[in-house]
């Protein structure tokens, strides 16, 4: 054994692991990108992650799509024909349509917000061991994403971008304690801050906290982003489910339940440009 | 000729590692298979990794190590955690299976589970203790303690297709 460690080949392989580490800390100290070997081996990785997610999307929609079987089946006979020769231009069309509606549903929020740019993405990895549900993204610096872009999808927020890479980004949800944003309810103006806590996570929930002790917001209230900085205003970050009281102090805090289904995430929507735009801190207290 | 033929299948066992851990590091970030159970996910690239440590040594362990290191590096959100923890599980794995252990299946299981754990555990801590999140005793309980056996589990198949790949590789 001793030999392994005085080989050539493993002085080699230290010279070579400290440079990669080297570069690494280096990418992180610059901040909100990945380190490049990761960036290599991820722009390796990521297709076969697409492909391995659109499959399972695909069996998930198979499934749903076997409830209405019965019409479907009276309906495919007769079609069965015009199908055989319309193949090749259906499948076009299908394509354009899935991307219409898709674009559909963020229409009106671009409508409310001229100045936003959008970038869609869509979702193709998970990291399975983090409780907080981050993910990564087919988007990357080349597509104009930057770190702390809002991520969003048509039902409300689901959190911002925290590292860029070429071809993927790492998505980080409104769910983890490494994000504070300012939210407050719609209906009382009543302001707190928005961010997670590990047992909340849990449920795939996340909370309101450092409300007033004289603040009037109920159960079933929309909380938004209050803007300046990382996310813009008017975001749905979700719905009021319980108001509390904090247990260090006699702040209240309120648990909210996301808007958006971070269960179910496929296609979001990155917002590359808003009015206003800042890199606020988004480290958590 | 015989060099040859050792070369060749050199570049083989290596494309096949090569093919399993893509497929493990697919399993484990996509929903291409639902390998939940309950609280525990696998990080199937830890059994995988002291399968290899068993049957091709330290240096397989430590290359290999820093690959899967690098590709959890790039789906999770650290600074090369996963890099320097999957190097050193690799050398420490594969030293002890080469130096100190014999090469059967309870020698893999003990290190699948030793890996396991000192994978799980350090990353609890790194990751929850230290930044000093509220309910860390309950998630180590619930989560990942489960984790961490669940994974263990893994070497199972992985040293039965090792074991079988081995043979092959002496038959021919």
């Amino acid at each position: 054994m001793r030999f392994f460690f005085r080989s050539k080949q493993f002085k080699v392989s230290v010279i070579v692991i400290s440079v990669i580490l080297v570069l690494a800390l280096a990418t992180r100290l610059i901040g909100g990108m990945i380190s490049p070997q990761a960036n290599l081996l991820g722009a390796i990785a990521a297709p076969f992650q697409r492909a391995a997610t659109s499959i399972s999307n695909f069996f998930k929609d198979f499934g749903t799509k076997l409830q209405g079987a019965d019409e479907l089946m009276l309906e495919n006979a007769s079609l069965q024909e015009e199908v055989n020769r319309l193949t090749s231009d259906l499948l076009g069309y299908q394509e354009a349509l899935e991307q219409n509606e898709f674009f559909k549903e963020y229409l009106e929020i671009k409508e409310s917000n001229q100045d936003f740019q959008f970038e869609p993405a869509m979702l193709i990895s998970r990291d399975s061991e983090d409780p907080f549900g981050s993910f990564l993204i087919n988007k990357g610096s080349r597509n104009g994403v930057a770190a702390y872009d809002p991520v969003i999808t048509s039902e409300g927020l689901v959190g911002y971008i925290t590292e860029v890479g070429l071809t993927y980004s790492k998505v980080t949800t409104i769910l983890s304690p490494e994000l504070s944003a300012g939210g407050f309810d719609r209906r009382t103006q009543d302001a707190g801050v928005v961010s997670g806590t590990l047992e909340l996570a849990k449920e795939k929930k996340t909370r309101l906290y450092n409300l007033a002790r004289t603040c009037s917001v109920s159960v079933g209230d929309y909380v938004v982003t209050s803007g300046g900085g990382v996310f813009p205003e008017g975001l749905l970050i979700g719905t009021v489910e319980t108001i509390e009281q904090e247990a260090y102090n006699s702040s209240l805090f309120a648990t909210i339940a996301p808007a958006a289904d971070l269960n179910d995430l496929r296609d979001v929507m990155v917002i590359t440009y808003f009015s206003g735009q800042g890199t606020a801190d988004t480290s958590g207290e | 000729m015989q060099k040859g033929k050792r070369r060749n299948n050199d570049y083989t066992q290596i494309i096949v590692i090569g093919l399993l851990a893509l497929l493990a590091f697919l399993l484990q970030t996509t929903s291409l298979l639902p390998l939940r159970i309950g609280n525990a996910n696998p990080v199937l690239l830890l059994p995988l990794l002291v399968a290899v440590c068993c049957f091709y040594g330290e240096w397989y362990g430590l290359i290999l190590g820093l690959i899967l290191g690098i590709a959890e590096d790039g789906v999770a959100n650290s600074i090369c955690f996963h890099t320097i923890l999957f190097l050193l599980l690799g050398l420490i794995c594969g030293a002890l299976s080469s130096y100190v252990l014999n090469k059967n299946l309870s020698a893999s299981v003990f290190l699948s589970f030793g890996a396991s754990l000192v994978y799980f555990v350090i990353k609890w801590l790194w990751f929850f203790v230290l930044k000093g999140y509220a309910g860390v005793g309950v998630y180590f309980l619930n989560t990942i303690l489960p984790s961490a056996l669940y994974t263990a589990l893994w070497i199972f198949p992985f040293y039965a297709f090792f074991r079988w790949l081995s043979r092959r590789r002496r038959g021919a």
